[in-house]
């Protein structure tokens, strides 16, 4: 099997220069992801859970460790110190990342905020829109709500906005963080449903969950999180 | 490699002569210097633009943020450093160190800049669209109809309507003088724009208006953006990668979200944490 991202002493300290306080947020974390395969992560709020998934995405800086992840356009890279234009280039075309949180340009329709990430991937126009209605098709986000500002959705509708947009670009690896957090049971089931078919159908994922059972039958290793080390 | 379309080598904007206890560029701790007075308005700063970028520029007032940008479109005089441009003699040439007609075909054809203050940027007495046809004719462009119809297209592609082309910037609302200003700097198709607070002092559903404009232009015409604002919110939406900047010099760059959520600098982290 091929490893599509391997994590070796990734460790996190933020330090808050108002307060002179140091806060060990993860230490020495150490995975390997397969290709097409899912990793769960669990733990207690605070545990440290997004924060290895914020290292990796390269929203937080790690303090030490490697994240080497095999990249279609630059081969093997080490996205906690890849130069800043590679991860901007390997997040429009390769690494996605959904979390329960919408982030969108005002004055901007569900369906052009989807658009938006298929154009920044590289696809023409025409590709795009088509790229896009298949994607919102697939989540199954009712096409009533295409041309509708996303501010007004619900959570659900929200998370799977979120997960058309980060599939638009078929990406190779997907971290999700939290997705399913304030959903219903229902929507949760359909969020599941979802992820397991990107699962068949080749996406590498790692995923923060709060819900065990959730997990059951979606991910091939679960790891337990605490106070910022593996257990 | 990729190659940046503009970057910046050392980029020095000083008023005063220095002494020696600045002029070795370590010993200030503010922007002033405490013996002689001499201020660093922008102090060895070195950034990179890439094609299609929009690179944030934040900061506190006082920081160099609109000299830096006022600098690189040649309104002040650099002190010391350089500046080179990919599409200008193959990136070889500093450009603060041409001619003034070169200058002046790189304000007009390769780059364009939009200020926080319309009067600084617009003829207020002229009419829209011969606020672009100025900068047209600036570009050696002399057929009125084909100017007219440049000047359609642009006014249009900011949502001015036809119907106000003729009328003079200063019966317009802040939002569309600012659109205005953008559809001028942008007449000669430029790689580069310089955006200095295009939105403050607007109201939020005419900001609005103004981001989804900026977002439009560089998917659809392409140009890289270099955009100074002290409003983290606009950053956070637009910025590719953000550089901080304190008394004159850079204190951290980096990805946006980054900075924004893992800021490293003492400043950074106090300006992060006062957003509203």
């Amino acid at each position: 099997m091929e490893t599509i991202l391997s994590i070796r002493n990734l460790s996190k300290t933020f330090y808050l220069h108002e307060q002179e306080k140091e806060i060990h947020s993860c230490k020495n974390i150490n995975f390997d992801l397969e290709k097409g395969g899912f990793i769960g992560i669990v733990g207690k709020s605070g545990a440290g859970k997004s924060t290895v998934l914020r290292c990796i995405y390269r929203t937080y800086l790690a303090s030490s460790g490697t994240a080497i992840y095999n990249s279609l356009a630059y081969g093997p890279i080490d996205l906690l110190s890849a130069d800043e234009r590679q991860i901007i280039s390997l997040r429009k075309a390769e690494i996605g990342n959904v979390s329960q949180f919408l982030k969108t340009l005002p004055r901007t329709t569900a369906k052009q905020h989807v658009v938006n990430a298929a154009l920044e991937a590289g696809f023409s126009s025409k590709e795009s829109h088509i790229r896009a209605e298949e994607m919102l098709n697939y989540f199954r986000l009712n096409s009533t709500l295409w041309d509708i500002y996303p501010t007004t959705f619900s959570g659900g509708e929200k998370l799977r906005l979120n997960l058309a947009h980060a599939m638009v670009k078929r990406p190779r690896l997907l971290l999700l963080d939290e997705p399913t957090a304030s959903l219903d049971p229902d929507t949760k089931l359909l969020v599941r449903d979802l992820l397991l078919k990107l699962k068949n159908e080749g996406t590498s994922m790692l995923g923060i969950f709060h819900d065990l059972e959730f997990m059951d039958g979606l991910c091939n290793e679960v790891f337990n999180i605490s106070k910022g080390s593996f257990t | 490699m990729e190659k940046p379309i503009l970057y910046t080598n050392h980029l020095t904007v000083r008023y005063g002569k220095g002494c020696e206890h600045c002029l070795d560029g370590g010993n200030l701790e503010k922007n002033t210097c405490p013996i002689c007075k001499t201020v660093w308005a922008c102090n060895d700063i070195n950034i990179d633009l890439f094609p299609g970028e929009i690179l944030g520029i934040v900061g506190e007032s006082g920081s160099g943020k609109s000299t830096l940008m006022k600098s690189l479109y040649f309104d002040f005089p650099v002190t010391e450093g350089a500046a080179y441009l990919d599409n200008y003699q193959d990136g070889t040439d500093n450009i603060f160190d041409q001619s003034l007609q070169q200058k002046k075909y790189i304000k007009n054809h390769l780059m364009g800049m939009v200020y926080q203050n319309p009067m600084l940027g617009l003829r207020m007495e002229y009419s829209a669209a011969g606020n672009i046809a100025e900068k047209l004719i600036a570009a050696g462009h002399r057929e009125f109809k084909s100017m007219t119809e440049r000047a359609k297209e642009l006014l249009v592609a900011v949502e001015i309507l036809e119907s106000r082309m003729k009328e003079p910037p200063k019966n317009f609302s802040g939002g569309m003088q600012q659109r205005v200003q953008i559809s001028k700097a942008l007449a000669n198709n430029p790689a580069i724009l310089l955006l200095d607070e295009v939105t403050t002092g607007l109201d939020l559903s005419v900001q609005a208006k103004v981001l989804d404009l900026i977002r439009k232009i560089r998917q659809e015409f392409g140009v890289s953006i270099l955009l100074v604002s002290h409003d983290l919110a606009v950053i956070k939406m637009l910025a590719d990668r953000t550089v901080v900047m304190l008394d004159g010099k850079i204190i951290e760059q980096g990805l946006t979200d980054q900075i924004l959520d893992d800021p490293q600098h003492q400043y950074t982290q106090q300006l992060v944490h006062s957003l509203l």
